[in-house]
């Protein structure tokens, strides 16, 4: 498929969002660059998978889109709309467009309410539908996410955490979204749960056509769902590709390494770890140039001084790295 | 090989006795390890794994929890037999353990020099100096940078992968015989995993440390076990050593565990996982007969009726199932 003739659903541009953190007596004491100027854009039926490590900011940027965080720089376009500069009456229609699935079914169910008003409760507040005819459609979703449908009355607590995240999906699927966040749905889960759930949204996907940004930091389950995959790196993306070229032909050096750590479930086949050395630097003072070049065994000196952008290798595949950029600024001469 | 194994877990129940019933965690397990190797337990929540291990360190909670029946032999030492003050001479010393929250397992009010040094001081008498050094020696060998300084930071100040190093250095205080990691890694960033699995395997060929890992995680068990036993619902469904048992999985509930993870290898357009269907029983109310027959796509009407033993079959390892049972 080229780029040309696909929709774009949602448009990232320079997207920032910084926090401030606290330090003694409430002192400013620095600011942690979650995302620091995201360019991404979302085609309409896409899973576009966003991998990355604790604390690169690849949750904050799915919450930036839906507006569960405020960027303070940037566009977030839905359709030509900038979701970001709506007021808050205008974002009430457009929330019901755009749901998110959160990581730990636990906390993210009411556990004072049943099961019925947690996937009921968007039907209510936008006025979707009959009350009485509400509890019906509830029903349906519920059958829709492999929940029995007469315990609809049940609360959280009455669930094992596999139905639980079944649940977070009926409520995501309740206001007939166009766009779904994942959040690491599956982290929390069990493996023989986790792939039950991962074919209920690859099913839900085709049924309704969704759109899935798909957070996780299990590169083998991105790998599966996902049609292409975004790394992100201390707030910034590094590698953006289809999915096939991106795991056969990983270009830059994070995301080669990242590839390699992974353990897979063969026998035998331990890989060779080089290149891989040092912790994730914190987000609070990330490294100047390109933020990957403490842990990197390629870097140069210009890596420690200038970053460098995003650079198109053909065909879609991007790359943050002066390994590839440079080469392709003396291709162009 | 006829060495002594290190460690023999023979015929262990442990129970827990609640209000809304008996739950029975751990039942009829047996394993033994042997000096120097790796034995990987993987199974999912509530399979039996963490409490087999608490077992065999003597830490179940008692009551609820209650030992009742089996023999643990370690190091020729009946461990079920001694008191809790000749148990505290092997915990930490002897054995030692690896939690799977390196958050919560360090003390937050103690600077982390003085926490590798408490076994020390304890188990081997040493001073506080000599302990401290010793613990800057330790946290070099786990690869942490400048642990001259690094021996007085708080656990707060150091990162998650850094924490998990500090806690395999206070396991590796005493040169422990063997080590029991439950969920070591499942915390970590997979750059960070990987680096704690290759130390881990790196101090067990240097120091002869036998491992006992505990992960549901089966990639982990493929780099870093040679043997490994899968639980289910507080049984051993199967015994087998790594290789025979990535290449020749047995049991419906192993073939289904391998296949329901996606791999990072060529693959299909959109193909789907295969998955078990149904979750894992509770406890307090486990299915008469095979304890995984009503998730298993072969069941057979024998599955709901009897529970089969663990048996060699075809020659090959043990496995518990009726299909290779006549």
């Amino acid at each position: 498929m080229s780029e040309s003739n696909k929709d774009i659903l949602v448009r990232l541009r320079g997207v920032r969002k910084h926090f401030e953190v606290k330090g003694d007596m409430g002192r400013k004491s620095g600011v942690v660059k979650a995302v620091d100027g995201v360019d991404l854009d979302i085609y309409k039926g896409e899973t576009l998978g966003l991998v990355g490590e604790s604390g690169c900011g690849k949750s904050t940027l799915g919450r930036c889109i839906l507006r569960l965080e405020h960027p303070e720089a940037g566009e977030v376009l839905y359709k030509d709309t900038n979701v970001l500069t709506l007021s808050r009456k205008a974002m009430i229609p457009m929330r019901s467009k755009m749901q998110i699935i959160f990581q730990d079914p636990y906390s993210s169910l009411n556990p004072r309410q049943t099961i019925g008003q947690i996937i009921g409760e968007g039907l209510t507040i936008h006025n979707i539908g009959q009350k009485s005819g509400r509890m019906n459609t509830v029903r349906s979703l519920m059958d829709k996410v492999g929940l029995r449908p007469d315990q609809i009355m049940r609360y959280p607590h009455e669930f094992s955490g596999g139905q639980r995240q079944r649940i977070g999906v009926a409520r995501a699927l309740a206001l007939n979204p166009e766009l779904i966040i994942c959040d690491e749905p599956v982290s929390a889960l069990d493996v023989s749960i986790q792939a039950q759930v991962i074919n209920l949204l690859m099913d839900l996907q085709e049924e309704y056509k969704l759109t899935y940004l798909f957070v996780s930091h299990d590169l083998s389950v991105v790998k599966h769902i996902s049609d292409r995959v975004a790394v992100m790196y201390l707030g910034r993306i590094v590698e953006l590709a289809d999915k096939n070229a991106l795991y056969e032909n990983p270009s830059h050096p994070y995301t080669q390494v990242l590839l390699k750590a992974a353990p897979v479930a063969e026998v035998g086949s331990k890989p060779k770890r080089e290149g891989l050395s040092g912790e994730l630097p914190s987000p609070l003072n990330p490294p100047a140039g390109c933020h990957f070049h403490t842990r990197c065994d390629r870097a140069t000196d210009k890596c420690r001084k200038q970053t460098p952008a995003l650079t198109d290798l053909g065909g879609g595949h991007m790359v943050r790295c002066f390994l590839h950029s440079d080469k392709v600024a003396e291709d162009l001469d | 090989m006829t060495q002594q194994p290190l460690l023999t877990v023979d015929g262990l129940s442990t129970y827990f006795y609640t209000d809304r019933g008996v739950a029975k965690a751990v039942c009829d397990v047996s394993y033994d390890i042997n000096p120097g190797e790796t034995l990987g337990v993987v199974g999912e929540s509530g399979c039996g794994k963490s409490v087999t291990s608490l077992s065999v360190m003597r830490l179940i909670p008692e009551p609820p929890g209650k030992i009742v029946s089996g023999k643990i032999t370690f190091d020729g030492q009946d461990l079920l037999s001694l008191n809790e003050r000749q148990m505290r001479k092997i915990r930490g010393n002897k054995i030692s353990m690896i939690f799977q929250e390196p958050m919560t397992s360090l003390n937050p009010v103690f600077r982390v020099g003085d926490q590798i040094a408490e076994a020390i001081i304890l188990h081997e008498g040493l001073s506080h100096k000599a302990a401290l050094e010793r613990a800057v020696d330790l946290l070099k060998q786990v690869g942490i940078p400048s642990p001259e300084s690094r021996v007085y930071d708080y656990p707060h100040q150091m990162s998650g992968g850094m924490r998990q190093r500090v806690m395999i250095a206070m396991a590796l205080a005493c040169k422990p015989k063997l080590i029991i990691a439950d969920e070591p890694t499942t915390a970590l960033d997979v750059t960070i995993q990987a680096q704690i699995l290759e130390l881990m395997d790196k101090l067990r060929e240097e120091t002869g440390t036998a491992i006992q890992l505990i992960t549901h995680d089966l990639g982990v068990i493929a780099e870093t076990a040679q043997k490994v036993l899968v639980m289910y619902a507080g049984r051993v469904v199967e015994q087998a050593d790594v290789k025979d048992l990535f290449t020749n999985p047995m049991h419906p509930y192993t073939r289904g565990l391998m296949r329901s993870i996606p791999g990072l290898g060529e693959q299909e357009e959109r193909e789907r996982l295969e998955t078990i269907p149904g979750v894992v029983p509770s406890l307090l109310n486990l299915p008469k007969g095979c304890r995984f027959h009503d998730r298993c796509r072969h069941a057979m009407e024998r599955c709901a009726l009897e529970e089969p033993e663990l048996k060699i079959a075809d020659g090959k390892h043990p496995v518990r199932c009726w299909l290779y049972q006549e």
